[in-house]
Formats: C-alpha cells, sequence, structure tokens
C-alpha cells in the first residue's frame, strides 16, 4: 500500500558528510522523505579519511569504510546508511550536482544533475576483478595523492554505495576491459548524465569545507621537500586503511621518521586567512599522539601560537599530551623550513624560551592546514541564491546560527564556520529541528519502523509462523558470488557435505543470493520446504544481515532465526591461495553456524506509544529555545525554570562581540514562550523525582508559591530536555570580594553598561583570564577570551586612554571569533601570556592594588597599579546539578557537566533514550551555540514525539530472578549503569531483591552476562548455549 | 619429518570493531592462515571465561578476544 503524502513532505539535504548523515537520518526518524544530494560518488565526506577522532582515539576504521556508524554506541547514525539496512525515507543521490533551485521555503522545486558513475552499485559485487584489469592510473584524491589508484575505483575498500565508480578518461572507451570482465555485467562505460526534478519543503546545506593549498605558503616548502606533508596526508599514512596500512614513512626514503614537527595555523590567523580554523590544534595533538604510541622513541614537537582546547575534555588531553606523551609544545610561528638535500632532513629555526635562536633537525614536517569554504561555494551560492561572510563562509544570524539569508535553506557543520565533528553533528541535528518546524504538517507522513533489526515499512509483511515445539528444519542458502566465492571454495563440496549433516532438510546454491532473483529463491525455498531456520553462507553479517533477515522475515520467520555465515569476508577472500584450505574452512564454519542456528529463538521487540509531551528543564536560551521548536512543531511542553523569572545566564548579557541585542533576544523569547499556546510555563519549580523510559516518562514537579508552599504534581511525558546551564565561578582569589576593585567578567559587563561614568574614569584595567578553583579539574570554558575582547573594546571605546592589559594562558578566540581578538589589539589592548610556574600575584600596597605578572619578552617580573581587576572565573555546572543527575540517572563528565552518550557522534543524547541534554548544562558555550544545541535537542526529541509506536528491546539482557541473588556484580559490570536492583522483585528463594534490566535502556553489549556469577542473565541471540556452539 | 604445524585459533570478535577489521582484511584481500576462526559477538565483554576455556578444551591452540 503506498502512502499518499504532500510532495513538500520531502527535505533535499546537500552534503553526504557527518553533518548531512545525521541531519538527514533525524529528519527521516520525524517521518520526513529525504533527498541527500553528494557530489563525490560515495558519501562520507571528510570524516571518511579520518583514522582517528580526537579527543577519543576511537577508531574510524568502521567509519572510514563507512559500512557501519560511529562506534559502539548505537543507535547512532549509519546503521540506517548500511547499502541493506537504508531508511526507507532517505534517498542517497551520489555524484550529484545542484542546478537549478525555485520556489520559497516550503514549496522549492530543485533540479539535480547526476553525473554517471558507469557502474550499477545494485549490481556491483566488489569482487574487484574490473580494478586488477584496469591499465588507467591515477593519483588517489582520496589517499591525498600519495598513491594512486585505477580509474576504475572505490575510494575506500568499503564505500557507500558499496561499489566501483568510473573516472572515465578517453583511454577507456576504446579499452573498455572492465565492461567486458565484469561478471555481473555491471560496468556501462556509456550510461548518460541525468537530470531530475525534486520537489521539498526545506534545504539543509552541509558541503564541509575545503582544505587550505600549502603551495600558498611556499617558503614552507611543501611541495619542494619530499618530507614536507600536510596534516591530512598525515591522517591517511596513520590510518589502518591508509596507504602505508598505518605505519607512517618518510616519503623520501620510506624510513620511519624519528622527529616529527607540526606547523600551525597554515591558511589560519594570517593576513589573507585571519579566522581561526578550530581544529588544528587539537588534530595535531592527536597525530603527535599516534606517531608517539607507533613509533619507539620519536620525538614530536608542535610549533604553535595558542593552543586551543577549548570543547569537552580536550584540555585534559592536551595535558595528557604533554604529561604522558611528553609531547613538545613550542610558541612560534615559523616563517620558513629549509632542506638539507643531502639527506632530505628539515631544518627549523625558532627561538627557545630563553629568547635565543636554535636549529633543529626533523625528519618529517606536518603542515597543520586550515579551512577554507568548500570548492564551489560561491556558484552553489548563487544558485542558491544565499549570501556569503566576508571569509566565503555561509552567512547566519548570530542567533539565528542555522538559518541561511534565504527562508527555508538551512546550514549545519563546516560550511558555516570552522568545527569539529560533534559541533556538526549538534549543527545537523539543529537544522533538522529547525526544518521539522517550518514543515509540522507534515511530520510523522512517512512512517517507518524499527520493529525488525532492518528499518521497514509497517504494511506488507505475512504473519509470522510460530515455529516453537518444531524440531529444527535447517535450510542452508550457499551464493556462488562468482566468481568470489566459488572461485576460491569448492562450494558444490561443501554443499554435497551440508546435505549430509543432521537437521539440513534443505540445500540450494544461488548465483547471487542479494539479488532479487536470489532473494526470491531463499524466499520461496523457505516456505516450499516448510523451513524453520536458515543459513546463508555468502558475506559479512555487517553489509548483508540486514538484508537476509528480512528475507526471512518476508518469507514468515522471525530473522533471528536467521544464521549468516561469512564465506567472502572471512573465508574466500583471505584464503586466495589455499582453495584446498578455505573448502576445508568453509565447512567447519558452517558446521559451527549448524549448531548456533539449532539454538535460535525468536527476538521480539516491545511497542511503545510516546506520550506526546516533552519536558524542559531550565528556563534559560537553551531551554526556552528547545521548548519553542518543539511547541511550534505542534507538541505539548512543560517547562520548568527554579528561578522566579525566565532567561538564565541571558538576563545578564547586555551585549555581544559581535554587536546583536541579546536582551531583544531574551524579550522575544520570554514573550513567545508565555505566550504560547502548548506550553505551560512552571517557575520556582523543580523536578524532584524522574522514571520510566523514552515515550512513558513520569516527572513529580515541586513548585514553591509565593507564599513559601511547595506544591507536588505529576506529569506524563515522552521526552526529557535537560537545559540547565552553569554560573560564573565566584570564588574568593585574587582578593576577589575583598577588594571592591577586583570584579567578575559578568559584574565587569554590568558596569560598563550601567556605569559608564565610572568606566571613564579608569587609567589601567588589568584582565585575568582562566581563573580558576584550585585542585579542580582544569578545562577551557570557552567563552571567557571572547567575552574579555568584547569588554576590552568596550572600555577602549567608552575610554580610549586607559591601559588594558589582559594576562592570558593561551587566547582562544576561535572560528571568526578571531576578529574580535585583532580588534582589540588594533585599538591598543596589550596581552601578556603567563603559565603556571609564573602566576599573577595581587596585593594591596596602602590605597593601591599591585598586580606583578612576569613578563615573558622581558623575562622579568612587572607591577602594575590597576584601578580595576577583571577575573575571567571558570564556568561550572550550575547548583543543583548533581542532585539532577541522580535524579535522571544520568552520568556527569569528569569536568562536573551532564555526560552525553559519546563526546563525538551523540553530544546532544544520554544513553538513556529519549532524554537529551544542551546548552551549558552541557559544557560553556555561546548564546549561538546554545541555540543551536537546543534546536538539536528539540529535533532529537520530535524524532521520539513524532513516530506513532516505536519499538524497545529486542537484542538485551534478560534477567531471570528465580536465580538473582542479589550481589550487584551486574551494577557495577555494566559500562552504562543500567541493572539495578529493586527491592520490590524477588530473586532466589524468595528473597527481596533482584536485578532488573529495563528493555529500553539495556544496550546489548553482554557484559552482564559474562559477569553474573549466579547464570541468571542471558543476552538474547547471545544465550551462553548459543555462543559455545560456536565454541565447539 | 617436516614441520607442519598450523596453530587452531580461535577469535572472539566485537561485532563493531575487531569483527570489521576482520571484514576490512578481507576486502583489502589480505592474506592469513586457514586455522584462524572468528565468533561474532555483541562486543568483547561478552566473552566469558569458561567460553575461553571450552576452545581450549577443545583443541584450540589459541584464543583472541578482540574489541
Amino acid at each position: 500500500m503506498a502512502i499518499p503524502h504532500h510532495p513538500t513532505s520531502s527535505v533535499l539535504v546537500v552534503g553526504g558528510g557527518v553533518g548531512g548523515m545525521r541531519a538527514a537520518v533525524d529528519l527521516a526518524e520525524a517521518g520526513l522523505k529525504v533527498y541527500l544530494v553528494e557530489s563525490l560518488p560515495w558519501l562520507g565526506g571528510r570524516v571518511a579519511q579520518l583514522g582517528y577522532m580526537f579527543p577519543t582515539h576511537d577508531c574510524v576504521l568502521c567509519r572510514g569504510t563507512s559500512d557501519h556508524g560511529y562506534g559502539c554506541t548505537r543507535p547512532s547514525i549509519s546503521p540506517a546508511f548500511l547499502d541493506f539496512n537504508r531508511h526507507p525515507n532517505i534517498e542517497i543521490l551520489t555524484n550529484t550536482d545542484l542546478i537549478r533551485v525555485e520556489g520559497r521555503a516550503g514549496d522549492f522545486t530543485v533540479t539535480v544533475r547526476r553525473r554517471p558513475t558507469y557502474v550499477d552499485p545494485e549490481k556491483c559485487i566488489n569482487c574487484g576483478l574490473c580494478t586488477a584489469v584496469c591499465p588507467v592510473d591515477m593519483p588517489s584524491f582520496f589517499e591525498e595523492e600519495l598513491v594512486t589508484r585505477k580509474a576504475i575505483y572505490k575510494m575506500a575498500p568499503r564505500a557507500l554505495p558499496d561499489a566501483y565508480t568510473v573516472d572515465k578518461v578517453p583511454r577507456c572507451e576504446i579499452c573498455r576491459r572492465c565492461e567486458s570482465i565484469c561478471p555481473t555485467g555491471a560496468v556501462n562505460l556509456d550510461e548518460e548524465p541525468c537530470e531530475q526534478n525534486l520537489n521539498v519543503g526545506a534545504i539543509i546545506l552541509s558541503m564541509g569545507y575545503a582544505l587550505s593549498d600549502p603551495e600558498e605558503y611556499g617558503e614552507l616548502g611543501f611541495g619542494r621537500f619530499p618530507n614536507v606533508i600536510h596534516s591530512m596526508q598525515y591522517e591517511r599514512l596513520a590510518s589502518r586503511s591508509g596507504p602505508t596500512e598505518g605505519i607512517v614513512l618518510r616519503p623520501s626514503d620510506g624510513r620511519v621518521p624519528k622527529r616529527i614537527a607540526w606547523l600551525q595555523c597554515i591558511g589560519s590567523r594570517d593576513q589573507k586567512y585571519p579566522y581561526c580554523s578550530s581544529i588544528c590544534c587539537m588534530y595535531a595533538t592527536k597525530e603527535a599522539m599516534i606517531a608517539k604510541e607507533r613509533i619507539p622513541d620519536v620525538h614530536c614537537q608542535i610549533f604553535i601560537m595558542d593552543e586551543r582546547a577549548f570543547n569537552k575534555e580536550f584540555n585534559a588531553y592536551y595535558e595528557r599530551a604533554q604529561k604522558e606523551y611528553q609531547i613538545e609544545y613550542t610558541r612560534c610561528r615559523l616563517s620558513a623550513v629549509k632542506e638539507d638535500p643531502q639527506t632530505h632532513d628539515l631544518i627549523l629555526r625558532y627561538p627557545d624560551e630563553e629568547g635565543r635562536m636554535r636549529e633543529d633537525r626533523f625528519d618529517m614536517v606536518v603542515l597543520s592546514l586550515g579551512s577554507r569554504p568548500p570548492d564551489g561555494a560561491r556558484d552553489l551560492a548563487r544558485v542558491l541564491g544565499i549570501d556569503l561572510n566576508p571569509y566565503g563562509f555561509c552567512e547566519t544570524d548570530k542567533f539565528n546560527p542555522l538559518e541561511t539569508s534565504r527562508p527555508g535553506i538551512y546550514v549545519c557543520g563546516t560550511f558555516q564556520s570552522p568545527k569539529e565533528i560533534a559541533e556538526t553533528i549538534i549543527d545537523a541535528a539543529g537544522a533538522a529541528g529547525d526544518v521539522m518546524r517550518l514543515l509540522r504538517e507534515h511530520l510523522g507522513e512517512h512512517l517507518s519502523s524499527r520493529e525488525y533489526p532492518f528499518l521497514w515499512r509497517p504494511d506488507g509483511l505475512v504473519p509470522e509462523r510460530d515455529v516453537r515445539g518444531e524440531s529444527p528444519r535447517v535450510g542452508v542458502f550457499l551464493c556462488r558470488c562468482t566468481p568470489t566465492l566459488d572461485g576460491v571454495i569448492d562450494v558444490e563440496e561443501v554443499a554435497a557435505w551440508a546435505r549430509t549433516q543432521p537437521d539440513v532438510a534443505h540445500v540450494q546454491l544461488v548465483d547471487y543470493g542479494c539479488f532479487e532473483a536470489g532473494q526470491d529463491a531463499i524466499r520461496k525455498a523457505i516456505q516450499e520446504h516448510h523451513l524453520n531456520r536458515v543459513i546463508v553462507g555468502a558475506c559479512s553479517h555487517r553489509t548483508h544481515e540486514p538484508l537476509f533477515q528480512k528475507v526471512t522475515r518476508q518469507a514468515g520467520l522471525n530473522p533471528y532465526l536467521m544464521e549468516m555465515v561469512n564465506l567472502r569476508e572471512h573465508c574466500a577472500w583471505v584464503h586466495v591461495d589455499d582453495p584446498a584450505g578455505a573448502t576445508r574452512k568453509a565447512k567447519e564454519m558452517l558446521r559451527t553456524a549448524l549448531a548456533r542456528v539449532r539454538l535460535a529463538e525468536p527476538v521480539y521487540k516491545e511497542a511503545v506509544v510516546p506520550e506526546p509531551r516533552a519536558l524542559v528543564i531550565g528556563g534559560g536560551v537553551a531551554g526556552m529555545t528547545a521548548a519553542l521548536t518543539i511547541a511550534d512543531a505542534g507538541y505539548e511542553v512543560v517547562l520548568v525554570e527554579r528561578e522566579p523569572e525566565l532567561g538564565g545566564n541571558l538576563r545578564y548579557v547586555y551585549y555581544v562581540a559581535e554587536g546583536e541585542d541579546p536582551q531583544r533576544l531574551l524579550r522575544d523569547l520570554v514573550n513567545r514562550l508565555v505566550g504560547h499556546e502548548r506550553i505551560r510555563v512552571l517557575t520556582r519549580t523543580e523536578v524532584v523525582s524522574h522514571t520510566g523510559h523514552v515515550g512513558d516518562f513520569r516527572a513529580v514537579l515541586r513548585t514553591t508559591t509565593r507564599t513559601g508552599e511547595t506544591v507536588e504534581a505529576e506529569i506524563r511525558h515522552g521526552v526529557t530536555v535537560v537545559a540547565t546551564g552553569g554560573q560564573e565561578w565566584r570564588g574568593a582569589v585574587y582578593m576577589y570580594g575583598r577588594d571592591p576593585r577586583v570584579v567578575t567578567s559578568m559584574e565587569l559587563e554590568e558596569m560598563i553598561v550601567h556605569r559608564p561614568d565610572r568606566i571613564a574614569e579608569l587609567d589601567q584595567v588589568v584582565f585575568i583570564q582562566c581563573v580558576w578553583p584550585e585542585g579542580e579539574v582544569g578545562y577551557c570554558s570557552r567563552i571567557c577570551c571572547t567575552n574579555t575582547m568584547k569588554n576590552a573594546i568596550r572600555i577602549k571605546m567608552l575610554n580610549p586612554d586607559c591601559q588594558v592589559i589582559v594576562l592570558y594562558r593561551d587566547i582562544v578566540t576561535y572560528g571568526f571569533r578571531e576578529a574580535v581578538y585583532t580588534e582589540a589589539r588594533r585599538r591598543g589592548v596589550i596581552f601578556m601570556r603567563y603559565d603556571e610556574e609564573h602566576m599573577p600575584t595581587i596585593r594591596s600596597v596602602g590605597p593601591q592594588l599591585e598586580l606583578v605578572a612576569w613578563d615573558p619578552s622581558l623575562r622579568r617580573e612587572v607591577p602594575f597599579y590597576p584601578n580595576l581587576v577583571a577575573l575571567s572565573m571558570a564556568v561550572l555546572p550550575s547548583e543543583g546539578t548533581e542532585r539532577l543527575a541522580r535524579i535522571l540517572d544520568v552520568p556527569l563528565s569528569q569536568e562536573g557537566f551532564f555526560m552525553e552518550a559519546h563526546l563525538k557522534m551523540r553530544p546532544m543524547d544520554f544513553v538513556a533514550e529519549g532524554i537529551f541534554v544542551c546548552g551549558m548544562a552541557h559544557y560553556p558555550k555561546f548564546i549561538e551555540e546554545c541555540i543551536a544545541n537546543a534546536q538539536a535537542v528539540a529535533g532529537r526529541a520530535l524524532t521520539v514525539l513524532t513516530k506513532d509506536r516505536f519499538y524497545i528491546g529486542g537484542v538485551v539482557a534478560q534477567v531471570d530472578q528465580s536465580k538473582c541473588v542479589g550481589c550487584l556484580t551486574c551494577v557495577r559490570a555494566c559500562p552504562f549503569g543500567i541493572p539495578k536492583v529493586r527491592y520490590t522483585d524477588v530473586g532466589v528463594g524468595g528473597i527481596q531483591g533482584a536485578a532488573y534490566i529495563d528493555p529500553a535502556l539495556c544496550q546489548g553489549c553482554g557484559t552482564c552476562t559474562a559477569e553474573c556469577p549466579a547464570k541468571a542473565i542471558q543476552l538474547l541471540a547471545y544465550k551462553d548455549e548459543q555462543v559455545l556452539a560456536q565454541v565447539l | 619429518m617436516e614441520e607442519t604445524f598450523e596453530p587452531k585459533i580461535l577469535a572472539f570478535c566485537c561485532h563493531y570493531c575487531a569483527y570489521a577489521a576482520a571484514d576490512l582484511a578481507g576486502v583489502m584481500r589480505l592474506n592469513y592462515p586457514t586455522g584462524i576462526r572468528i565468533v561474532e559477538v555483541p562486543c568483547s565483554g561478552r566473552v566469558e571465561v569458561s567460553e575461553i576455556l571450552r576452545a581450549f578444551e577443545h583443541g584450540a591452540d589459541g584464543v583472541m578476544v578482540a574489541g
């Protein structure tokens, strides 16, 4: 049955990198149709090139190969992008360009042109014969031209779509060897480009960024000296799927380098490109750490201007790099690289800490390239009718950070400004949230279901057959995958052997199991032979299990009654030279699969109808924005704020560095919020209990009335948003609280706005950055440097003769905020760096304040006698964060902020589904970042609220309470903190207290089942006997 | 007598990483001996000591838990 829908319930997402994929998945989950357009032949974008992410060092192997998602945290992005597990609402158009955009928000007509790839991805089986016969060598852009590839090629060993592509050159016309050798006839060199019109309601731009051109900096030797490489080349060398399989070698002689230097800010923070690229400090640190891990005794030296470790856990990472890894950071911007022509060693001259010039030799120099606007951004901006900023990135409004200048077109990720993966993910989900608000009438129009492990439309399935009590009748289907499998393994012999095995009712060879004909054959045989267990001997669980589970289910069997045997990746492909051994091993693999499939049991999920209401905790800019986005999209919101007034910290922000008026934003938000028909605002209210799971939460809210009485009320809701914000630390340091001339940054802002007369009287102001509670975990509070710039500039504007001195550790004005740092310097603000060994001190000398600071250039202490000292105090989590974390049963990070499910890939989710975090509750951030973050959680919340039902459970751990002694082992072992010992439950021998694992929360790792001493816990589909069966 | 010992090795591989790495070995057409067999687990945390011992009991020369 076709689902009727309005054509403009569709969204176009431009760019198939990590941001575009995130936005597409969220929109698809909210029941909108998505066209995901990518100009390259494969999805993945920049992230696909990275071997590792900072600061988690998560292997991006699975990401780079893009056959799966983003780490072990499920459900993340790319399970929805597995070739055979694609979200039914997402249509992927690769190798496709945007040609024309007409219409307006809610109703665009977009013309796209698809350039031919000359290979039909539906028919390509990745056998690789074509590339083996191709005579044309070309530089590989994916490997950053470190190696060559053929004209018919794949970007990476695993790509999406997982198929080859021809980069057609004139020689291909006459050669055509790939066409004739292809066993499935997938290659067609005569394929023509085609145009297509798409009717969409909104457009999201996620076009990523280009790298700076290292050849613009000829003095650094790139292109002239072989051992000067750029950072993305280093990433490829360090990647396990890269040209050297992860071993970094000197290009000139293939030796392992013993001394590597990184030069920062190449194409950033200079005259031509005056902005900061935001990511290079961290990726250089990561690259150096990886070098240290892999090469014994390697010396890594990073030449920096400022270290900008301004995101969650980045500072701890930076410290680890210095203390544990002994990576040397040198503050110097080098102007030249010289080479010893004999050895190709590189010679760097720079001043040491004492100011003396020294000369050092390095085996390799890595240029840390900055970000440029994506290639073709200007043309595309013209096609789209959107404005670009002076740097060529997408222009956005400060308080509408994800909207372009044209209504209905949104932007996310690095096309908006340079940023890292986590922020791109936040932006992408936020842009999706914005679109959901725009297309609210169409939310949920394209329903999909997660009842089965593959994504499925809720129609057209035959009823499932109950196989309980039947003795096993196993059907074995062996894929020939000519020539991939039958070219190595003697599949006929394996089939003959299989027929002799107990419980095997049917054995069949299929040519290509994944092709339509193969699927048909399997479905037909399951029904004809009345099979109740299925084995598919073909390829990987990771690529094809969802497909064959679907086939099994379509034939009327539970998908978990199917077992895959990976004869391709784990047998034929790795034993090409040993066909006899491969055939023997194939039988062994089949034998264990048989043992396991005999024990297979159906696995079911539980349906939940979500309560269409959101609870938002916190009424600052983040909470208010999240509430408005959810309510505008059509769902009820209860917003609680413990203060009598809404606004949070925004109430005390009077101006911003870029010039907009935050007080107007505050009034707008409050007015819209209190007048909204779907929002209930409860001030003087706190959450005192919170139970349940995604879709079905209950919370008790305690309101203190004006007369001091407390009233409690219970609400039921489907999702919870945590937006409890942060606070400026007010510690008694640097005479703060003892001398009225020492103020905090927020107090200074009050003074500038309300007492400009006092500013006019000042002769000297000293700012001290990074003021931190002693003994606490240090982290960068991110907003202070820019705040100091804005206040310093204001002081200079009000009182140009006032001397303004900033004592800092590192200036962190990332992205386009670098402009305010430049402006402050232009206005004569003096910057002096201090470090741990030379902390500033302050005391009163008679009526004066004496501040002594170390001047690193003079190498001596300098006294100041300021009229005012402004302290950039740390931003801490707000009061009561720990208590709320306990109530919600969610974890805190080591800095004390709420801890997200995954630092990079799921920055706005908790592991507990249905609870989201945004704003300063997550980490200190700017207003515009809080807004993007709030829209992101609203979008994520809407993916739950828009569903008619969703499914929990599946492959999760189950406790047999009659065996449970309540020993707490599972509680301690679970990496996600899911098991609870509930006193109300009864354990072994009728004792009160037994473990309970909520199927809505369990992540399905099975750690508890391995640890449980009483064997009371079993993981479905991986029960003890099922795993043991494979060990035999 | 000629030395022909080929160890039997059982590898428990996490679905999300090590199993994917083993897949990639295949996709990159790397070679390893046929004596290595892979058991897919949802997480290396799922592997129990008794399962490892069982493998040795049944003649494995080595067990690898990768995740």
